[in-house]
């Protein structure tokens, strides 16, 4: 059709993903382009997906290609929020333990304090388990 | 000849004002344009949605499935209505249709075009066309869709992202546009798939 392309002077608006798998931009749209009368080329890149774990479940096995370039880590703000959350996690449970010891030490195994701070990270540990 | 069985006397029409004409892609039929068609007709457009021979909603003539027979169905639609000053939007395939009905009956009645991922000038290699796809690849390509259409679907979504990996290309999308392949008659895909196997 190239013969046929070059016979058309009417404006045309060209549009093409630069991601076309069945029709590739090189092969195809910007050659078309190229070889009307009066053509106007837009291309429209590549859009970003979203992080792989927004995604629905098994979407990332349809999609090898998008699977490949982000390993199923999460991003962006998520990975902050996540960060975050865990090192506070862990700060608190390590205050924890180590005021149980240091009350251990000072007061004495069987003083009432040490009772309390007893209690109080038995039921404070398995939270902190939980939010980690 | 069976032309006759195409009636060009009425396609869908949405909105009044300057006529659109749409010609949709391979083995999809005018639903293809229906996320665009609200925006149009709210802009003032008539939008004329045409369906090919054989696709969507059109007859299914055994014959006339070459580009000159199609340009001529296109021009039945656009005298039937007698639309002046016509855009013509074309994807993939269909805009083969409208460079054929261009050169075949001028653009005295064309103001502009626009062509959405055209296919032209050609995917198939060849001396004129040294960067196209190997032959035996779309050979294999038309085997492919021959054997077994739902599976060709499938399998070229599993190759990648084949509908596109933006975030609007969900599953239910992708089941639809592929429902369409589908329901078209194989016979019919496998027409226009010779020459232009992956150009949906």
């Amino acid at each position: 059709m190239t013969g046929e392309l070059q016979k058309i002077q009417v404006p045309t608006l060209v549009l093409h993903g630069d991601q076309d798998a069945s029709a590739p931009i090189e092969l195809t749209g910007r050659k078309t382009a190229a070889l009307l009368g009066s053509a106007t080329l837009r291309v429209y890149p590549r859009r970003r997906p979203r992080p792989v774990r927004q995604r629905p479940r098994g979407h990332q096995h349809r999609h090898p290609r998008l699977h490949r370039r982000n390993p199923g880590r999460p991003a962006g703000r998520l990975l902050l929020m996540r960060t975050v959350g865990a090192t506070a996690t862990a700060t608190v449970r390590f205050l924890l333990e180590l005021g149980a010891y240091a009350s251990l030490g000072y007061w004495g195994a069987s003083t009432r304090g040490a009772v309390a701070l007893r209690a109080a990270l038995a039921v404070l540990a398995p939270l902190a388990a939980i939010l980690v | 000849m069976n032309r006759k069985q195409f009636r060009p006397d009425k396609p869908p029409e949405w909105g009044s004002g300057p006529p659109v004409v749409f010609a949709h892609a391979w083995g999809l039929r005018s639903d293809e344009w229906d996320y665009q068609i609200p925006a149009l007709a709210d802009a003032g457009l008539r939008c004329v949605l045409y369906e090919r021979r054989g696709h969507g909603r059109s007859d299914r003539p055994a014959a006339g499935y070459d580009f000159d027979a199609l340009a001529d169905d296109l021009a039945a639609v656009i005298n039937h209505l007698d639309l002046q000053d016509i855009t013509l939007v074309g994807h993939s395939l269909g805009r083969r249709e409208l460079v054929r009905y261009l050169t075949r009956y001028g653009d005295t009645r064309v103001t502009r075009m626009v062509f959405v991922a055209p296919t032209t000038p050609q995917l198939r290699r060849s001396a004129d066309n040294p960067d196209g796809w190997d032959p035996a690849l779309l050979d294999a390509n038309y085997a492919a869709v021959a054997a077994n259409v739902p599976q060709w679907c499938a399998s070229f979504e599993a190759a990648g992202p084949y509908f596109g990996s933006s975030p609007g290309a969900s599953p239910g999308l992708v089941d639809w546009t592929t429902r369409m392949i589908v329901d078209t008659p194989l016979r019919v895909l496998l027409r226009r798939c010779s020459s232009t196997p992956t150009s949906t």
